[in-house]
């Protein structure tokens, strides 16, 4: 994900401090991942260096560093133009677990018990994920069923492939 | 259009597979259809009955008129009683080579020669007809055809004797021919009107059968419909397939009702109706009216498949039903039920037995209308009485659960019992209740009872008594002499008889305590509604005759004694009550002018052996002598017989209706079970025991029939008691056939529910748990 | 290990030429909610009415609380399913003419309460799933989620020891499934109930503790061959 994009858009609303944009980063997409300040300035200050973001004055005060960011038009438009542009879907390929399936099959390994430990593995994380989803709030919730759904689509890859092992062990082995 | 009926054609039959399901809803269909056509067939021969039976009836008629070339057939109607049964013989002596010959013999039997009907045959060859025999004598050869009858069960003999013997008696009447125009009123309104009422009754219930039958199965056949929607079937196309699949039931039923009533038809010459038989090929259906059912009967299976769709619009992603049914109209069967009840009500206003034709006709009218009104109230009654009902077991919540969802079909299906029953208790109530009030009168018999009177001309009566004198098992046989009396004056009096005999022959008659000669007693009248108070001691009374020509002739006068003894109508038998009974000496030489001679006979043993010993006796006498059992011996078994006979029909119609209500409500349960199936199967896995869900539909189809028969037999002594009272009669329920008919149904319930039990039990199997 | 609530052993069972199950091992502990996965027709189900002793297993044994279900008759069967087990379907066993309500009190009025404190049961059920306000409906008129999670009121109500779930979710959308699921769950776990769930999703899958996978009519229960 694009932080860099993040903050801008974050600033489209009114002008922000540093401090400002990464506490409403962080509370709504950190999930335990808090933003460093060090990634926050250095962002910041490749925004400027592109035009997209401004400088709207220094508050004099207590703070180390109080100045306020203000986006340009610029960043307003490209802003615009990233959430309207597609994300490009990856085409994940289970590399590492396919790589495991055929070797098992090769070296005549039972294919079915890499499979099942896989299960095991994804299941676990999914009731991890599931149980946090019960405890926590819709954004949690939103953010967990994302995760949920896509290791469900590793299983139900996982199932699709044990359901064709055989198939797959006479062109692995031929 | 027509290939829109050919694939409903074959969506019924075809496709290979048929579920058992349409298939039970075929066979219920020309079930039904043949049982309404087999019922109808019938029904629609009676015309043909009828002007058959008028027009050989026609023909026999005698023709008095002397023809030129003809001679005459001497002919006399011989009135044989046999006691409890009766036989008509009539004599018969040409006068010459060219009289006619009656309808249905081949020729005049010779004197001595007996032709008889198959019927009076058959009676002939009982032991009860014995004493026929031996009176008829002569040898029989020959049988009387069909076209001398009226009905297959007439008793006729036809006996052979000499015109001399003949041309002398009083009766006898010289024929020259036969046939008279018939009557032409082949169906009178009278027959009319019994007839429709009763196919009513029966086609009721087996109406709503058809009905029930053609709508079975139709959630999964609305689901076929909508998959051939979606193939771009049009709504207008969809009923006309519906309407062809059902069709084939309904021509199926068809086929089979025609060839039940053809294999039934023989069976009807055996059907004994009040001792009455018909012929069965007289039993043939008139045209019209065959197309008419032929066109009618399937029309309405295919009417009531169209009509069952009425409210779903079937769609091709499936069925949409159209809101909830609609309101019971209430109105016309609450308007129905009460013109009935105003009509019954309305006769409480006449007096007893008065005005009798609009009273009847009101009583009639009135009674129909309140039991069409109760059958119509009754699922609205139903409704209203399940929805009051709350708690009890599981099962019984089940069973009213559901009814309060949907009774309307259960209570249809009980309608026709209902008729059936409430009718069965009217009838049978009037019935009894007026052969109740015929075998009223004294009951009263001598020690030793007049088992039978012997009544003829001088010579014949002489010549019987030497006869049966010396009979075995004959006691006594007393001679009176009957005669008319009245009293004197212009004639407007008191009308009686006299019967005068020594004191033995009276004391057979009455409770006479002492008698000598002299005495006179007077019996009482056992109804005082004669209005004429019997003549006083000391009154004149007069003699008279009657004439040929029924005038009355005036006779000698008589004074009666100055002590009557009166006798108690109860202490008298029956045929003597308002009737002087007269020792020779009291008359003081007057002599009756038109005077009967009556043996009574008496014996030792039952009345009804004396009487065969008596007939035998005088057998050798035939025709001239009348031999006539004592009433007790016969009119009250007579009655009984018709009693008995409308008993069994009302037996039969209910049972059949509850039969048909029966079939009805297993093949509710069997549909409603299927439409179940993934609950049922889910309580039964569930743990909940068979013995649950079987009593819930136990109760299910317990509680609409417990209604319908608690309303029968209410509205069945409602719609009596006014006619019993109008009528003066006592109310006399028949709790035999009231808790026969309670019993079948009962039967019938417990029948239907065993009867989806193995289905139950195979729905709770796992079957209905796998998702489809 | 403690000894688990319910344990099948090598149970096998055909319907006809059709191998449904042929040699499964699984093992219930008290309060688990167990889950049991794998593709259609590999006999989730035939297991599943194994257990619960709807159907008698052609060999094999099922021990529940030191008895073994093979052995009992099925009216016995019948009484332990009423009295120690509950039922969620993937739908449409609600009886259709009775309310929710009704239909939630069934089993206890089947078990000899009287109808009032039945229903007073119920009631409180139905309220814990959440669907307090269609007691007086019947089962036609509500929503498929909100029927479903009648069905898991039904089958709680009695205080089960397990509850068997069979496709809970299968006739719903994943918003009113995953209701659904954590209704269930939570209420089996509230009242110490085992959840046996038959499911071949695993999201759903998810709201197990633990699981197990038939394959072939064949289980592979890593509790037990440990
Ligand atoms: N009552 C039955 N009659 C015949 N075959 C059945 C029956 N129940 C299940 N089967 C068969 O047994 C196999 C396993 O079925 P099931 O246990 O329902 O699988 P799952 O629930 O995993 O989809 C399937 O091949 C199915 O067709
Ligand atoms: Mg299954």
């Amino acid at each position: 994900m694009s932080v860099s994009r993040t903050l801008l858009a974050l600033l489209e609303p009114g002008p922000r401090h540093g401090y400002d944009l990464k506490r409403a980063y962080d509370e709504q997409f950190a999930h335990g991942k808090q933003l460093a300040y060090g990634q926050v300035y250095s962002t910041l200050s490749r925004l400027l260096r592109n035009g997209l973001v401004e400088e709207a004055g220094v508050e004099h005060g207590a703070g180390p560093d109080r100045k306020r960011y203000t986006i340009t038009d610029a960043g307003v438009t490209d802003v615009e133009t990233w959430l309207r542009t597609a994300e490009n879907p990856e085409p994940y390929l289970q590399n590492t677990l396919y790589t495991k399936v055929v070797l098992a099959l090769l070296s005549g390994r039972s294919a079915h018990d890499v499979l099942d430990t896989q299960r095991s593995a994804h299941l676990a994380v999914m009731r991890d994920l599931t149980r946090r989803k019960a405890d926590g709030d819709l954004a949690d919730q939103l953010i967990c069923d994302h995760a949920l759904f896509h290791l469900e689509a590793d299983l139900r890859w996982l199932e699709l492939t044990a359901a064709r092992l055989d198939a797959l062990a006479e062109v692995v082995r031929s | 259009m027509i290939r829109d009926l050919l694939l409903g054609l074959r969506l019924a039959v075809g496709g290979g597979r048929i579920s058992g399901q349409a298939l039970l809803r075929l066979a219920m269909t020309t079930l039904g259809v043949a049982l309404v056509v087999a019922v109808l067939l019938p029904a629609a021969s009676i015309n043909t009955l009828v002007s058959e039976q008028d027009a050989r009836e026609a023909a026999q008629v005698p023709q008095v008129e002397p023809r030129p070339g003809v001679d005459p057939l001497y002919r006399l109607d011989w009135f044989i009683d046999g006691g409890d049964d009766y036989l008509r013989a009539v004599v018969v002596a040409p006068d010459g080579p060219n009289a006619p010959v009656p309808p249905g013999l081949d020729r005049i039997p010779a004197p001595g020669e007996v032709v008889v009907s198959p019927a009076a045959a058959d009676y002939l060859a009982s032991p009860a007809g014995e004493p026929a025999r031996a009176r008829i004598g002569g040898t029989v050869v020959g049988e009387v055809g069909k076209a001398g009858l009226g009905l297959a069960s007439d008793r006729v003999v036809y006996v052979g004797d000499t015109a001399e013997r003949l041309k002398g008696e009083d009766y006898t009447t010289p024929v020259y021919g036969f046939g008279a125009e018939p009557d032409g009123l082949a169906l009178d309104i009278t027959t009319a009107a019994f007839v429709a009422p009763v196919a009513v009754v029966l086609l009721l219930p087996l109406l709503i059968f058809v009905t029930t039958a053609s709508r079975m199965g139709a959630a999964q056949r609305e689901r076929r419909l909508a998959a051939l929607r979606l193939l771009g079937v049009s709504g207008r196309q969809v009923r006309r397939i519906a309407a062809a699949e059902s069709l084939v039931g309904a021509v199926a039923g068809l086929v089979l009702g025609g060839a039940l009533f053809l294999a039934l038809r023989p069976l009807i010459g055996h059907l004994d109706l009040f001792g009455m038989r018909f012929f069965p090929e007289d039993f043939v259906p008139s045209w019209p009216l065959v197309v008419v059912i032929a066109l009618l009967v399937p029309g309405l299976a295919v009417g009531a498949a169209i009509f069952g769709l009425r409210r779903t619009i079937v769609e091709p992603l499936g069925v949409v039903r159209q809101g909830k049914p609609a309101r019971r109209r209430m109105w016309w069967r609450w308007s129905v039920a009460a013109l009935g009840g105003l009509l019954m009500a309305g006769t409480l206003l006449a007096d007893e037995r008065s005005n009798a034709t609009p009273v009847g006709l009101a009583l009639a009218a009135g009674s129909s209308l309140l039991l069409i009104g109760v059958a119509a109230l009754l699922p609205w009654a139903v409704e209203k009485l399940v929805a009051g009902l709350r708690g009890g077991t599981p099962a019984w919540q089940l069973a009213v659960r559901r009814l309060q969802l949907e009774s309307g079909t259960a209570s249809r299906v009980v309608s026709g019992l209902v008729i059936v029953l409430a009718g069965a208790i009217l009838i049978q109530t009037l019935v009894g209740a007026v052969s109740a009030t015929e075998s009223e009168g004294s009951r009263w018999q001598a020690a030793t009872p007049v088992a039978a009177q012997v009544v003829g001309d001088d010579e014949q009566v002489d010549e019987a008594a030497s006869l049966l004198a010396g009979t075995d098992g004959i006691t006594a046989v007393h001679e009176v002499v009957a005669a008319p009396l009245r009293a004197a004056g212009d004639g407007s009096g008191w009308h009686g008889q006299v019967l005068i005999g020594d004191c033995a022959a009276l004391a057979s008659r009455a409770e006479l305590g002492t008698c000598a000669d002299g005495d006179v007693f007077s019996v009482g009248a056992l109804r005082e509604s004669s209005g004429l108070a019997m003549p006083e001691p000391g009154a004149r009374v007069r003699f008279y005759s009657y004439g040929g020509d029924g005038e009355q002739t005036d006779g000698p006068q008589w004074t009666l004694p100055a002590e009557v003894r009166q006798v108690p109508a109860d202490q008298a038998a029956r045929e003597v009550s308002s009737i002087l009974l007269v020792t020779p000496g009291a008359l003081g030489g007057v002599t009756p002018s038109d005077a009967e001679r009556v043996l009574y006979v008496t014996g030792t043993g039952a009345p009804a052996r004396v009487f065969e010993a008596a007939s035998l006796a005088v057998g050798p006498l035939s025709w001239e002598v009348d031999v006539r059992p004592a009433l007790a011996v016969s009119d009250s078994s007579r009655l009984d017989e018709t009693t008995r006979t409308m008993r069994g029909m009302l037996l039969v119609a209910s049972i059949f209706v509850l039969a048909v209500a029966a079939l009805s409500l297993l093949m509710l349960s069997i549909e409603q079970i299927v439409e179940r199936r993934r609950p049922l199967a889910a309580l039964s896995a569930a743990g909940v025991p068979l013995s649950v869900l079987a009593r819930g539909s136990l109760w299910q189809n317990a509680i609409p029939v417990a209604i319908g028969v608690v309303l029968a037999v209410v509205a069945g002594i409602g719609i009596t008691l006014p006619t019993l009272r109008y009528a003066g009669l006592s109310l006399s329920l028949d709790a035999g056939l009231i808790g026969i008919v309670c019993g079948a149904a009962v039967l019938a319930v417990l029948a239907a529910t065993a009867l989806t039990l193995p289905l139950l039990r195979q729905v709770t199997r796992l079957d209905g748990l796998r998702a489809e | 290990m403690t000894e688990p609530l319910l344990a099948g052993r090598d149970l096998h069972k055909s319907f006809g030429p059709t191998e449904a199950l042929r040699g499964a091992d699984v093992a219930v502990r008290a309060g688990e909610v167990l889950a049991v996965m794998g593709p259609s027709g590999s006999g989730k189900s035939t297991l599943l009415h194994c257990l619960a002793g709807i159907v008698r297993p052609d060999s094999g044994s099922i021990r529940y609380q030191g008895r073994d279900l093979v052995e009992m008759s099925d009216g016995e069967r019948s009484a332990l399913r009423r009295t120690d087990f509950g039922f969620v379907f993937q739908f449409g066993q609600l009886v259709p003419e009775l309310t929710c309500l009704e239909n939630v009190a069934l089993p206890l009025r089947l078990g000899g309460a009287k109808r009032k404190p039945a229903e007073a049961r119920a009631r409180q059920w139905l309220e814990r799933l959440e669907v307090g306000d269609l007691g007086d409906r019947r089962p036609g008129d509500v929503s498929g989620g909100q029927g479903q999670r009648v069905a898991v009121a039904r089958a709680l109500v009695s205080d089960p020891k397990v509850v068997f779930a069979d496709e809970p979710t299968g006739a719903l959308d994943s918003l009113n499934g995953e209701k659904v699921m954590r209704l269930l769950t939570d209420a089996a776990r509230g009242a110490g109930a085992a959840v046996v769930l038959v499911t071949h999703e695993p999201r759903v899958a998810a709201h197990s503790d633990r699981e197990i996978v038939v394959r072939d009519g064949r289980v592979k229960d890593l509790e037990l061959a440990a």
